[in-house]
């Protein structure tokens, strides 16, 4: 059987063995949508009901994202290849699944900003460091004063290095100057620290 | 994504107060909190996580009237802004009928405010959606303080379709109901 992303509209071939009588719930490898997977039998029975999450239960679900509990559904889910494995199951009931009213065609989505990598990485190795001074101002002070800055923000550096080596790769990450530039330009205000 | 409650008669629309960290978003929304009539609010919900939190409350204007008999509802979140929350940002995006994006408009952070517009466009661009079909404003907050860029700059880097623009002091109420006002306007211009 044939199943299409509602978000992306890519089509993946799927077992229909593999797809339970009550229906599964699959991650898009193409845009990472989370949608139901309907089966044959259900499908000829009737259109599946679409059950929206309410906002109240949107944000508890962000909370626990914060404390390890969505950013595993995020991120670590295996996902199908296109165009032949199917979507994996999940052990989620279905009727969770949000799955995105049928009808209106959605628009083209557009991004913002330069496609340029280096540029992007830039921006962010900015924008990773201006929010760490930005949180902890009285620190930074101290750690300017005291010649303390690395030790002082030991922890920030190293969640910002990551979330920047993960958003553009070690490679990137490596090769360019950009992160140690904000360093030493917002963190360490002009002064070579880093 | 409306959602229409027959038993109230109320329509419910989400909107997202969306920029980068400190930039004002929680001000916007305690102020708006406290300055709607109890009656006509829920309450306001605070979602901590370790070194940020989301807010969430929703109220019903008294003076917006309805639409085919429905009135409106709006349900108003605020994202954590730092760089690295973006799952939980991505999650409260969902379902979004409205997006106010509160700028810092101090100089250093805005590095920052592109980096938060350019997740914002990403981030609803995974769920299909984009910025140019939602009813989009934005504020360009702190306008009080001495190190801020001049709203054209702003608007250069950050406003490129030129959607409707407010400047803010969040801190003491100004532009903040101008912001509010003009995305439920939008929204429910989008709705009829």
């Amino acid at each position: 059987m044939n199943v299409a992303c509602p978000q992306c509209k890519t089509v993946f071939r799927v077992d229909p063995r593999k797809v339970p009588t009550e229906g599964v719930r699959a991650r898009c490898s193409v845009c990472g949508g989370v949608f139901e997977v309907v089966s044959e039998a259900k499908q000829a029975a009737a259109g599946s009901a679409v059950i929206d999450a309410t906002p109240a239960a949107v944000a508890a679900e962000a909370a626990e994202s914060e404390t390890g509990g969505a950013a595993v559904a995020d991120r670590q889910e295996p996902a199908p290849e296109p165009p032949a494995s199917p979507p994996p199951a999940q052990a989620a009931p279905p009727q969770r699944a949000p799955v995105p009213s049928a009808g209106a065609p959605k628009p083209a989505a557009r991004l913002f900003g330069q496609p340029d990598p280096e540029a992007r990485a830039r921006r962010l190795a900015r924008a990773l460091i201006s929010d760490v001074a930005a949180y902890n101002p009285d620190r930074q002070e101290a750690g300017l004063r005291e010649g303390r800055l690395k030790e002082l923000f030991q922890v920030e550096l190293k969640k910002s290095w990551q979330e920047y080596v993960d958003q553009v790769g070690i490679e990137v990450a490596r090769s360019t100057p950009y992160f140690r530039d904000a360093l030493n330009e917002i963190l360490a205000k002009g002064k070579r620290v880093f | 994504m409306s959602m229409i409650n027959y038993a109230s008669r109320e329509i419910n629309c989400k909107i997202v107060y969306y920029g980068p960290g400190l930039g004002g978003k929680t001000t916007n929304l305690e102020y708006i909190f406290n300055k709607v009539a109890p009656n006509t609010r829920g309450k306001l919900i605070s979602l901590a996580t370790e070194s940020e939190r989301t807010l969430f409350f929703d109220f019903l204007p008294v003076d917006l009237g309805t639409i085919r008999g429905f009135k409106t509802r709006f349900h108003l979140y605020t994202v954590p802004g730092q760089v690295y929350y973006n799952a939980s940002r991505k999650l409260i995006l969902k379902g979004v009928d409205g997006v106010v994006f509160v700028a810092d408009s101090q100089v250093e952070r805005l590095d920052a405010n592109i980096e938060s517009m350019h997740n914002l466009y990403e981030n609803l661009a995974e769920y299909g959606y984009d910025l140019r079909q939602i009813p989009f404003v934005i504020q360009y907050n702190k306008r009080d303080l001495p190190n801020v860029s001049p709203v054209e700059e702003l608007d250069q880097h950050l406003n490129p379709d030129r959607v409707p623009s407010y400047e803010g002091v969040a801190t003491t109420g100004v532009g903040v109901f101008d912001t509010l006002k003009a995305v439920a306007k939008l929204v429910i211009k989008s709705l009829g």
